[in-house]
Protein backbone atom coordinates (compact mmCIF):
# COMPACT_ATOMS: atom_id res chain seq x y z
CA UNK A 1 0.00 0.00 0.00
CA UNK A 2 3.10 2.41 0.89
CA UNK A 3 4.48 2.09 -2.63
CA UNK A 4 1.63 2.79 -4.99
CA UNK A 5 0.48 5.73 -3.08
CA UNK A 6 -2.55 5.81 -0.22
CA UNK A 7 -5.84 7.73 -0.63
CA UNK A 8 -7.02 9.91 1.82
CA UNK A 9 -10.08 11.38 2.88
CA UNK A 10 -9.77 15.06 4.46
CA UNK A 11 -13.25 16.13 5.64
CA UNK A 12 -13.29 20.05 5.30
CA UNK A 13 -15.62 22.26 6.75
CA UNK A 14 -14.78 26.65 7.26
CA UNK A 15 -13.55 26.29 10.58
CA UNK A 16 -9.89 26.25 11.70
CA UNK A 17 -10.03 23.02 13.25
CA UNK A 18 -10.80 21.25 9.42
CA UNK A 19 -7.63 23.57 8.16
CA UNK A 20 -5.25 22.32 10.91
CA UNK A 21 -5.96 19.10 10.70
CA UNK A 22 -5.15 19.05 6.65
CA UNK A 23 -2.31 21.41 7.29
CA UNK A 24 -1.21 18.85 10.00
CA UNK A 25 -1.98 15.75 7.55
CA UNK A 26 0.23 17.52 4.94
CA UNK A 27 3.34 18.22 7.52
CA UNK A 28 3.60 14.86 8.90
CA UNK A 29 1.63 12.39 7.25
CA UNK A 30 1.46 13.14 3.62
CA UNK A 31 3.39 11.55 0.89
CA UNK A 32 4.07 12.49 -2.72
CA UNK A 33 1.96 9.76 -4.21
CA UNK A 34 -0.78 9.96 -2.13
CA UNK A 35 -4.10 10.81 -3.21
CA UNK A 36 -5.93 13.52 -1.15
CA UNK A 37 -9.23 14.09 -1.78
CA UNK A 38 -10.97 16.67 0.68
CA UNK A 39 -14.49 16.31 1.65
CA UNK A 40 -16.89 19.14 2.36
CA UNK A 41 -20.36 18.55 3.09
CA UNK A 42 -22.54 21.76 1.81
CA UNK A 43 -25.08 23.21 4.80
CA UNK A 44 -27.25 25.61 4.03
CA UNK A 45 -26.55 27.70 7.10
CA UNK A 46 -28.76 30.42 6.89
CA UNK A 47 -31.96 28.07 6.90
CA UNK A 48 -31.76 27.13 10.34
CA UNK A 49 -32.18 30.78 11.62
CA UNK A 50 -35.88 30.81 10.94
CA UNK A 51 -35.81 33.85 8.01
CA UNK A 52 -37.28 31.94 6.34
CA UNK A 53 -40.17 30.52 8.33
CA UNK A 54 -40.80 34.27 8.98
CA UNK A 55 -41.96 34.79 5.08
CA UNK A 56 -43.77 31.54 4.37
CA UNK A 57 -44.92 31.24 0.44
CA UNK A 58 -42.28 33.44 -1.01
CA UNK A 59 -40.74 31.30 -3.53
CA UNK A 60 -38.53 34.62 -4.95
CA UNK A 61 -36.85 34.68 -1.12
CA UNK A 62 -36.36 31.10 -0.72
CA UNK A 63 -34.47 30.86 -4.51
CA UNK A 64 -32.50 34.33 -3.28
CA UNK A 65 -31.42 32.72 -0.32
CA UNK A 66 -30.44 29.26 -1.76
CA UNK A 67 -28.54 31.14 -4.71
CA UNK A 68 -26.53 32.73 -1.86
CA UNK A 69 -25.62 29.57 -0.03
CA UNK A 70 -24.51 27.88 -3.37
CA UNK A 71 -22.10 31.03 -3.90
CA UNK A 72 -21.02 30.73 -0.31
CA UNK A 73 -20.11 27.18 -0.63
CA UNK A 74 -18.56 27.41 -3.96
CA UNK A 75 -16.29 29.92 -2.65
CA UNK A 76 -15.34 27.38 0.06
CA UNK A 77 -14.60 24.84 -2.14
CA UNK A 78 -12.43 27.40 -4.32
CA UNK A 79 -10.47 28.36 -1.32
CA UNK A 80 -10.11 24.43 -0.65
CA UNK A 81 -8.66 23.71 -3.78
CA UNK A 82 -6.23 26.82 -3.43
CA UNK A 83 -5.59 25.27 -0.30
CA UNK A 84 -4.15 22.06 -1.87
CA UNK A 85 -2.25 24.32 -3.73
CA UNK A 86 -0.40 25.87 -1.57
CA UNK A 87 0.69 22.61 0.30
CA UNK A 88 1.81 21.17 -2.95
CA UNK A 89 -0.26 18.29 -2.75
CA UNK A 90 -0.19 17.75 -6.32
CA UNK A 91 -2.33 14.50 -6.51
CA UNK A 92 -5.82 16.13 -4.62
CA UNK A 93 -9.72 16.88 -5.39
CA UNK A 94 -11.77 18.57 -4.00
CA UNK A 95 -15.76 16.68 -3.54
CA UNK A 96 -18.86 18.06 -2.38
CA UNK A 97 -21.08 15.64 -0.84
CA UNK A 98 -25.02 16.13 0.29
CA UNK A 99 -26.83 14.47 3.59
CA UNK A 100 -25.52 13.87 6.79
CA UNK A 101 -21.94 14.73 6.93
CA UNK A 102 -20.43 12.11 9.28
CA UNK A 103 -22.52 9.65 7.37
CA UNK A 104 -21.39 10.68 3.88
CA UNK A 105 -17.94 10.87 5.02
CA UNK A 106 -17.42 7.29 5.75
CA UNK A 107 -19.67 6.20 2.71
CA UNK A 108 -17.89 8.10 0.41
CA UNK A 109 -14.67 6.67 1.86
CA UNK A 110 -15.96 3.23 1.50
CA UNK A 111 -16.50 4.12 -1.97
CA UNK A 112 -13.32 5.78 -2.95
CA UNK A 113 -10.90 2.67 -1.15
CA UNK A 114 -9.50 5.24 1.07
CA UNK A 115 -6.70 4.09 3.47
CA UNK A 116 -7.27 7.26 6.08
CA UNK A 117 -9.76 9.45 7.06
CA UNK A 118 -8.33 12.58 8.63
CA UNK A 119 -10.67 15.04 10.69
CA UNK A 120 -10.77 17.97 13.33
CA UNK A 121 -11.72 17.43 16.50
CA UNK A 122 -14.87 20.23 15.90
CA UNK A 123 -15.99 22.21 13.61
CA UNK A 124 -18.60 24.85 12.80
CA UNK A 125 -21.08 23.63 15.86
CA UNK A 126 -22.16 26.18 18.32
CA UNK A 127 -21.67 23.83 21.11
CA UNK A 128 -18.03 24.88 21.88
CA UNK A 129 -18.66 22.72 25.19
CA UNK A 130 -18.19 19.70 23.95
CA UNK A 131 -14.43 18.33 23.30
CA UNK A 132 -15.47 16.41 20.27
CA UNK A 133 -17.62 17.17 17.15
CA UNK A 134 -20.55 15.04 16.85
CA UNK A 135 -18.83 14.42 13.19
CA UNK A 136 -15.38 13.45 14.59
CA UNK A 137 -17.66 11.38 16.82
CA UNK A 138 -19.33 9.68 14.50
CA UNK A 139 -16.53 8.88 11.94
CA UNK A 140 -14.54 7.03 14.37
CA UNK A 141 -17.16 4.96 15.81
CA UNK A 142 -18.22 3.96 11.95
CA UNK A 143 -15.37 3.96 10.04
CA UNK A 144 -13.75 1.17 8.23
CA UNK A 145 -10.32 2.45 8.13
CA UNK A 146 -7.86 4.51 10.86
CA UNK A 147 -9.21 7.88 11.77
CA UNK A 148 -6.37 10.55 12.31
CA UNK A 149 -8.45 13.32 14.85
CA UNK A 150 -6.70 16.62 14.90
CA UNK A 151 -7.12 18.62 18.14
CA UNK A 152 -6.38 22.29 17.13
CA UNK A 153 -3.38 23.38 19.74
CA UNK A 154 -4.73 26.85 20.87
CA UNK A 155 -8.45 25.79 21.70
CA UNK A 156 -7.50 22.67 23.64
CA UNK A 157 -4.58 24.64 25.53
CA UNK A 158 -7.27 27.70 26.19
CA UNK A 159 -9.51 24.73 27.42
CA UNK A 160 -7.38 23.18 29.76
CA UNK A 161 -5.91 26.75 31.17
CA UNK A 162 -9.42 27.98 32.20
CA UNK A 163 -10.06 24.20 33.96
CA UNK A 164 -7.01 24.93 35.94
CA UNK A 165 -8.37 28.32 37.13
CA UNK B 1 4.18 26.71 36.95
CA UNK B 2 7.17 27.76 35.06
CA UNK B 3 7.98 24.14 33.62
CA UNK B 4 4.14 23.59 32.83
CA UNK B 5 4.36 26.74 30.57
CA UNK B 6 7.60 25.60 28.84
CA UNK B 7 6.25 21.51 28.33
CA UNK B 8 2.94 23.45 26.53
CA UNK B 9 4.72 25.67 24.86
CA UNK B 10 6.98 22.68 23.68
CA UNK B 11 3.98 20.37 23.33
CA UNK B 12 2.28 23.11 21.07
CA UNK B 13 5.04 23.35 18.50
CA UNK B 14 5.32 19.96 17.81
CA UNK B 15 1.77 19.25 17.62
CA UNK B 16 0.96 22.32 15.18
CA UNK B 17 2.55 22.25 11.59
CA UNK B 18 5.48 23.24 11.02
CA UNK B 19 5.96 26.99 9.41
CA UNK B 20 9.47 26.68 8.23
CA UNK B 21 8.95 23.38 6.36
CA UNK B 22 10.85 21.50 8.36
CA UNK B 23 9.49 18.69 10.76
CA UNK B 24 9.57 19.21 14.66
CA UNK B 25 10.85 16.01 16.25
CA UNK B 26 7.76 13.74 18.02
CA UNK B 27 6.97 11.64 20.82
CA UNK B 28 4.10 9.53 20.08
CA UNK B 29 2.39 7.16 22.53
CA UNK B 30 0.96 3.91 21.48
CA UNK B 31 -1.87 2.49 23.87
CA UNK B 32 -0.46 -1.31 24.04
CA UNK B 33 -2.32 -4.33 25.27
CA UNK B 34 -1.94 -8.00 24.27
CA UNK B 35 -5.27 -7.93 21.64
CA UNK B 36 -4.39 -8.36 17.89
CA UNK B 37 -6.44 -5.36 17.62
CA UNK B 38 -3.63 -3.04 19.12
CA UNK B 39 -0.69 -5.04 17.23
CA UNK B 40 -2.71 -3.98 14.42
CA UNK B 41 -2.81 -0.60 14.95
CA UNK B 42 0.87 -0.09 15.79
CA UNK B 43 2.03 -2.23 12.90
CA UNK B 44 -0.06 0.59 10.68
CA UNK B 45 1.26 3.18 12.40
CA UNK B 46 4.82 2.01 11.96
CA UNK B 47 4.67 1.33 8.41
CA UNK B 48 2.53 4.65 7.24
CA UNK B 49 2.89 7.17 9.66
CA UNK B 50 6.26 6.67 11.77
CA UNK B 51 9.21 8.69 10.50
CA UNK B 52 12.90 7.93 11.95
CA UNK B 53 13.10 11.09 13.76
CA UNK B 54 9.73 10.07 16.06
CA UNK B 55 10.25 8.52 19.60
CA UNK B 56 7.75 5.94 20.28
CA UNK B 57 6.90 4.96 24.03
CA UNK B 58 4.42 1.68 23.83
CA UNK B 59 2.44 2.20 26.69
CA UNK B 60 0.83 -0.32 28.75
CA UNK B 61 -2.04 0.52 31.31
CA UNK B 62 -2.30 -1.79 34.48
CA UNK B 63 -4.88 -1.01 37.00
CA UNK B 64 -3.85 -1.61 40.38
CA UNK B 65 -4.50 -4.65 42.31
CA UNK B 66 -5.51 -6.36 39.02
CA UNK B 67 -4.18 -9.60 40.94
CA UNK B 68 -6.56 -9.72 43.72
CA UNK B 69 -9.68 -10.30 41.10
CA UNK B 70 -8.93 -13.79 41.38
CA UNK B 71 -11.09 -17.07 41.99
CA UNK B 72 -8.55 -17.63 44.97
CA UNK B 73 -8.91 -14.01 46.58
CA UNK B 74 -12.53 -14.31 46.43
CA UNK B 75 -13.26 -17.44 47.81
CA UNK B 76 -10.86 -17.74 50.90
CA UNK B 77 -9.68 -14.44 51.81
CA UNK B 78 -9.69 -15.33 55.09
CA UNK B 79 -6.80 -17.97 54.39
CA UNK B 80 -4.07 -15.73 52.11
CA UNK B 81 -1.29 -14.94 54.39
CA UNK B 82 1.68 -12.64 53.74
CA UNK B 83 3.49 -14.61 52.15
CA UNK B 84 0.54 -15.91 49.32
CA UNK B 85 0.16 -12.32 48.24
CA UNK B 86 3.49 -12.04 48.09
CA UNK B 87 3.63 -14.42 45.63
CA UNK B 88 0.74 -13.22 43.90
CA UNK B 89 2.60 -9.40 43.84
CA UNK B 90 5.87 -11.26 42.23
CA UNK B 91 3.68 -13.09 39.75
CA UNK B 92 1.98 -10.13 38.55
CA UNK B 93 5.23 -8.70 38.17
CA UNK B 94 6.81 -11.11 36.13
CA UNK B 95 3.26 -11.06 34.26
CA UNK B 96 3.96 -7.35 33.49
CA UNK B 97 7.37 -7.78 32.46
CA UNK B 98 6.53 -10.45 30.33
CA UNK B 99 4.33 -8.40 28.31
CA UNK B 100 7.02 -5.32 28.37
CA UNK B 101 9.47 -6.91 26.91
CA UNK B 102 6.95 -8.95 23.85
CA UNK B 103 6.17 -5.54 23.18
CA UNK B 104 9.97 -4.12 23.16
CA UNK B 105 10.53 -7.28 20.47
CA UNK B 106 7.59 -5.67 18.52
CA UNK B 107 9.19 -2.17 18.39
CA UNK B 108 12.49 -4.23 17.27
CA UNK B 109 11.02 -5.99 14.49
CA UNK B 110 9.38 -3.26 13.26
CA UNK B 111 12.33 -1.41 13.24
CA UNK B 112 10.50 1.26 15.43
CA UNK B 113 13.38 3.07 18.21
CA UNK B 114 11.99 3.93 21.02
CA UNK B 115 10.86 2.86 24.61
CA UNK B 116 7.81 0.59 26.58
CA UNK B 117 6.30 1.59 29.86
CA UNK B 118 3.89 0.74 32.26
CA UNK B 119 1.27 3.25 33.61
CA UNK B 120 -1.01 2.35 36.75
CA UNK B 121 -4.06 3.73 36.79
CA UNK B 122 -7.98 3.41 37.29
CA UNK B 123 -8.71 2.98 33.86
CA UNK B 124 -6.75 2.25 30.71
CA UNK B 125 -7.65 5.20 28.77
CA UNK B 126 -6.87 7.41 32.22
CA UNK B 127 -3.44 5.76 31.84
CA UNK B 128 -2.71 6.56 28.28
CA UNK B 129 -3.62 10.41 28.60
CA UNK B 130 -1.69 10.58 32.05
CA UNK B 131 1.55 8.70 29.81
CA UNK B 132 1.15 11.00 27.42
CA UNK B 133 1.09 14.13 29.50
CA UNK B 134 4.42 12.93 31.35
CA UNK B 135 6.16 12.39 27.53
CA UNK B 136 5.54 15.04 26.56
CA UNK B 137 3.79 13.27 23.50
CA UNK B 138 2.72 14.94 20.49
CA UNK B 139 0.74 12.09 18.92
CA UNK B 140 -1.31 8.97 20.27
CA UNK B 141 -1.65 6.05 18.48
CA UNK B 142 -4.64 3.48 19.28
CA UNK B 143 -6.78 0.62 18.03
CA UNK B 144 -10.33 0.87 18.45
CA UNK B 145 -10.98 -2.24 20.55
CA UNK B 146 -8.73 -4.03 22.82
CA UNK B 147 -8.94 -6.08 25.75
CA UNK B 148 -11.52 -5.33 28.29
CA UNK B 149 -11.58 -6.36 31.91
CA UNK B 150 -14.47 -8.52 32.75
CA UNK B 151 -15.58 -5.13 33.93
CA UNK B 152 -15.12 -3.14 30.60
CA UNK B 153 -15.60 -5.26 28.15
CA UNK B 154 -17.58 -2.23 26.52
CA UNK B 155 -16.04 -1.89 22.40
CA UNK B 156 -14.07 1.50 21.90
CA UNK B 157 -14.81 3.15 25.52
CA UNK B 158 -11.00 3.53 25.83
CA UNK B 159 -9.87 4.64 22.17
CA UNK B 160 -13.27 7.22 23.09
CA UNK B 161 -12.17 8.38 26.46
CA UNK B 162 -8.38 9.19 24.54
CA UNK B 163 -10.39 10.86 21.59
CA UNK B 164 -12.41 12.89 24.60
CA UNK B 165 -9.38 13.56 26.81
CA UNK B 166 -6.44 14.27 24.60
CA UNK B 167 -4.82 17.76 23.66
CA UNK B 168 -2.69 16.47 20.96
CA UNK B 169 -4.04 14.43 17.76
CA UNK B 170 -5.46 10.57 18.32
CA UNK B 171 -4.60 8.15 15.38
CA UNK B 172 -7.45 5.97 15.67
CA UNK B 173 -7.11 2.26 13.98
CA UNK B 174 -9.38 0.66 12.69
CA UNK B 175 -10.03 -2.82 11.83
Amino acid sequence: MADSGSTVVVCMDESEHALHALKYYASYIHKPNNKVVLLHCGQYVSFNYGSVSLVPGNPSLVEKMINEEENRINTLLKRMEQELKNLEITNGEVVRIHGEAGHEVVEKAKSLNADLIVTGSRGMGTIRRTLLGSVSDYIVHHSHVPVLVCKHPDFHHKQSKEDNK
Amino acid sequence: MYFTCIRNKMEQVASAPPETGEKAKRTVVVAMDESKNAKEAFIWFAQNVYLESDHVVLVNTVEPYQFLNTPVWFNAPQQLEGKVLEELIREEKEKITKKLEKFAELMKEKKVSGTVKSMHAGSPGEGIINAAKEVGADLIVTGSRGLGTIRRTFMGSVSDYIMHHSDVPVLVHRS
